[in-house]
């Protein structure tokens, strides 16, 4: 899936969230080699520099792990990375609270907001 | 991460003052990496071209610009370049072209050559004074694409293209970098930069006003706006760039202080800024340091 460049969110981070998604549903398991950077660079239209930032972080998250001769190995469980992928995606999501909170609506209102998103999802 | 002077493209202290007087660069330090697509923005006359003229050695310049730690004269080979202003032997055919191309620079690969011309559907009999804006710029990018040099320095290098031709370029410019190349560019197309560049250097008055990358400008820059009433009542702030519009002031920031407060304000909106704010905001805002 190519990179969103308009996206708030930078386009590093775009990868980590696309990969840990990838290992919370099960596309890519334990064990499993990431595409090499310039796969990755070429499937999400990305230079190669961004990707390698992402799996730096990655590799720092001890999400996964380079190999010589082999790739980037995923190392954990996707019961780990769903944590992780959570707190990512929680971030994307204080951008637009932050917004939500300066038009003055109280938590309550936003909770019942939430919870009509949330069931028509 | 210490800084690798024996590699990638250096620009220390580069000073250019034309004989009428005119400045055309401040004194630019700058270390472009390599392996990236590094973007030079900036309205007219902000210094771009002079800076890569001077880089080129074009032109004579004070400061020093190295290309991996050696002066352009020792390196020549290893850098193509595509000028803005797309002059060319006008009485050529492509094919005359090609032939003598390959002759003069023994870099130029004849068979990727064609490949390119055929890929921007350039006709092969017809001489170059017929060409277009658009295909005589497809015709310098195809010699340009057509040699192994380490570094591709473009000056506008999409100027009348077509929008798809002009997506294809973007993607060969990839494609480059993929292959471990180093690519350095002028362009007013500020989308075109958010969709390739690393790294880019915002330039005004023959400075550099701002270098950095696209993911660092969303992850620490925020744009704040008020009405002006609403600004009037703020306490001076520090460390931002005050754009006033009719009624509106954006205020853009890094400073960790100024968007904790301001996100808890009421009166203000705020924004993750896009390549085009960031840029509209450097070049005309007012900076309050």
């Amino acid at each position: 899936m190519p990179i969103d460049i308009r996206s708030p969110v930078p386009a590093y981070q775009q990868i980590k969230i696309s990969v840990k998604e990838a290992i919370v549903t099960g596309r890519l398991k334990e064990n499993d080699t990431l595409p090499s950077i310039r796969e990755m660079a070429q499937e999400m239209k990305i230079n190669p520099n961004t990707v390698a930032r992402a799996y730096r972080d990655l590799e720092q998250e001890g999400i996964i792990l380079p190999k010589q001769g082999i790739g980037n190995i995923v190392i954990v469980s996707p019961v780990i990375v769903r944590q992780s992928l959570i707190e990512e995606l929680v971030g994307e999501l204080s951008l637009t609270m932050t917004k939500l909170k300066k038009t003055g609506i109280q938590f309550q209102e936003f909770a019942k907001v939430v919870a009509k998103v949330w069931e028509s999802i | 991460m210490g800084i690798n002077l024996e590699e990638g493209l250096q620009f220390d202290h580069v000073k250019k003052t034309y004989r009428n007087g005119v400045q055309a660069v401040n004194g630019i330090t700058l270390n472009i990496p390599k392996g990236c697509v590094h973007a030079f923005l900036g309205p007219n006359g902000a210094g771009k071209t002079t800076s890569l003229k001077a880089a080129l050695g074009f032109i004579s310049y004070e400061g020093t610009v190295r290309w991996d730690g050696k002066p352009i004269e020792e390196n020549r080979k290893q850098v193509v370049f595509v000028p803005e202003e797309k002059r060319f032997y006008e009485h050529w055919t492509l094919s005359e072209t090609l032939k003598i191309c390959t002759k003069m620079d023994t870099r130029l690969n004849s068979e990727k050559m064609q490949a390119y011309f055929h890929f921007f559907e350039l006709p092969t009999k017809k001489k170059i004074h017929s060409f277009s804006l658009g295909m005589k710029t497809a015709l310098y990018l195809s010699l340009a694409f057509s040699t192994e040099a380490e570094y591709i320095v473009l000056d506008e290098p999409t100027s009348g293209l077509d929008p798809i031709k002009r997506d294809d370029v973007l993607e060969i410019i990839r494609q480059r970098v993929i292959e471990g190349k180093t690519v350095l560019y002028t362009s007013h197309i500020i989308p075109e930069v958010e969709k390739i560049a690393d790294t880019f250097s915002i330039l005004r008055h023959g400075l550099v006003v701002y270098n950095g990358n696209l993911d660092g400008l969303k992850e620490k820059f925020r744009v704040f706006t008020f009405s002006k009433e609403a600004w009037q009542k703020q306490k001076a702030p520090k460390d931002v760039i005050v754009t006033v519009n009719q009624n509106q002031v954006s205020v853009l920031t890094d400073s960790d202080d100024a968007i904790s407060l301001w996100n808890k304000e009421k009166d203000c909106f705020c924004e993750v800024p896009t390549l085009e704010s960031f840029f509209q905001l450097t070049i005309r805002g007012e900076r309050h340091v």
